[in-house]
């Protein structure tokens, strides 16, 4: 079959389709013509965005990695080049050497907003709505599942007492995974995960924002009262109302965007905290 | 509700945990002896070394399927870094990268199977928990204090999916009672024999706490209001049966 361009495709596509034959084509959907070492690398730069990866973070060696990511050796090293190429990765020889995450100032940021840049808001709100049926649904299960320990940890977590894990701005997004694993499924927790790499990477750029974070601290305050009293519904719905609020701050970021454009005055972004081996 | 006859199969259940903890201890031992053969402080590399085959071993044990296990380090027991994992899991004993990373350290650090066997001296059962650090599963963590030199070094432990222990006592469960359910320290199920009951719902709280015959189950859509508790002995679980 002849390729088609994306719109085509879309207005060609039977509007009758039954739900079996839209599963049965998701089976057999093209899983993208970029290389291998691309995914990898892609893998890498998204685990910086998402800032689980920091600057000056060990990475694992070639083989670890292709063992861990299910590819040949030769992939992970291609993949390894070109991002020593990019200058988001160094190595260094030696009895404590390895590869290392290098973030120049504002990197993160910057790839954050290259990726809000190119995203319609119409995409934008599809990966929200996405996100908020896994985070909601996990609060209200958690609401129903969370014992007082579970409470006294979120706490803890939510008045900035747990040493860091992670760069700041990531209280709320900390906060919500451990929310997701409280739900009891692993399956809700691990898309959680995955969607979090995603949307919460973006939302990250909100979560620079002091105002905007101090904000939506107050909000998980509100949605770990919910959990504690035991109240699902007002759990999901606070959830919602986080996510809602993100969407908001990034689209009006992305008219901001527009404007600094034209006039280049880029905010100085915070340096992310440097781990030492 | 015959308290006789869930102390009687219960002691079943008690001997799956205990002797896994058992196991743990003695195991321990042996990583224990691992830094006393060392002068000073062992570094990462030569824990590592000589960690790996006994994890091997122990991950080779037919009684029970094992997801993962391994030894974690107290802060600055080890030479030349804060924190060390040294932890393998899976059919191919894959070494965990993510702990490779210099943050997990502080990730860990919190957690209840690191930090109660550290602060209590003694073993611990962590879960039923989402373990979205290792395993990625719905898991049960058995982890006890490695002592050298009279000081607590670290924590040896082992990672069980929750389905494991599900199709290993489940049988066990429903000769003690159509409805029994075995649930941890809050009193959270980790299998339950009553179709009713998921692994993770909170049963009965404060059952440590008490020392009352029947408690007041949390949930109230069961079709029964209270539970007689059969302890696990000394372990933080036990067998609730509807009263």
């Amino acid at each position: 079959m002849p390729k088609l361009p994306a719109f085509e495709r879309m207005v060609s596509m039977p509007r009758d389709s039954s739900p079996y034959q839209r599963q049965l084509s998701s089976v057999f959907a093209s899983l993208g013509d970029e290389g291998r070492a691309k995914r990898v690398e892609d893998r890498i730069i998204s685990g910086i965005a998402a800032g689980i990866l920091l600057d000056g973070d060990r990475l694992p060696s070639e083989s670890e990695l292709a063992a861990s990511l299910g590819v040949a050796t030769m992939t992970a090293r291609e993949a390894l080049v070109s991002l020593r190429a990019r200058g988001l990765v160094k190595t260094t020889r030696g009895r404590e050497g390895g590869t290392f995450i290098t973030l120049p100032l504002g990197d993160r940021t910057g790839i954050l907003q290259d990726r809000l840049a190119a995203m319609s808001r119409v995409e934008l709100r599809d990966l929200a709505i996405h996100y908020v049926a896994i985070a909601s649904t996990a609060a209200e299960l958690a609401a129903n599942a969370a014992d007082e320990h579970d409470v006294v940890i979120l706490r803890q977590l939510l008045e900035g007492r747990i040493e860091g894990n992670g760069a700041r701005g990531s209280v709320v997004g900390d906060f919500l995974l451990e929310l997701a694993a409280l739900s009891q499924s692993a399956r809700l927790t691990r898309e959680h995960v995955r969607l979090h790499t995603d949307f919460g990477s973006l939302l990250a750029l909100a979560h620079a924002d002091p105002e905007f974070d101090a904000r939506m601290i107050q909000l998980c305050g509100d949605i770990l009262d919910a959990i504690s009293a035991r109240d699902p519904a007002r759990a999901r719905k606070l959830v919602g109302d986080y996510v809602r609020e993100g969407v908001v701050w990034l689209i009006a970021d992305q008219s901001r965007a527009g404007i600094r454009a034209v006039k280049p005055e880029k905010t100085k972004p915070e340096r992310p905290v440097r781990r030492t081996s | 509700m015959s308290q006789d006859k869930t102390t009687g199969t219960g002691a079943d259940v008690s001997y799956f945990f205990e002797s896994l903890l058992r196991d743990l201890h003695e195991w321990a031992g042996r990583m224990g002896k691992v830094f006393e053969s060392h002068d000073g402080a062992p570094g990462p590399q030569e824990l590592d070394a000589a960690i790996h085959p006994l994890v091997n071993e122990f991950l080779d044990r037919k009684e029970l399927p094992l997801v993962g296990a391994g030894f974690v380090a107290a802060r600055d027991a080890l030479a030349g870094t804060p924190w060390h994992m040294a932890w393998w899991q899976g059919p191919a004993k894959e070494r965990l990268l993510m702990l490779t990373i210099e943050s997990a350290g502080e990730t860990y650090s919190r957690r209840e199977w690191f930090t109660v066997p550290m602060e209590s001296g003694e073993g611990h059962v962590t879960g039923p928990y989402v373990d979205f650090l290792c395993t990625d599963e719905y898991t049960l963590t058995l982890t006890v204090p490695v002592t050298a030199r009279g000081t607590i070094v670290g924590v040896a432990g082992a990672d069980v999916l929750v389905e494991t222990i599900e199709l290993l006592l489940m049988d066990r469960l429903k000769d003690i009672d159509p409805r029994a359910t075995l649930v941890n320290g809050s009193g959270r199920v980790i299998v339950s024999a009553d179709p009713q009951l998921a692994a993770g719902a909170l049963l009965v709280r404060g059952w440590q706490g008490s020392d009352a015959a029947n408690l007041s189950v949390a949930d109230k859509d069961l079709g029964f209001d209270k539970v007689a508790v059969g302890r696990c002995g000394t372990l933080p679980l036990a067998i609730a049966v509807p009263a």
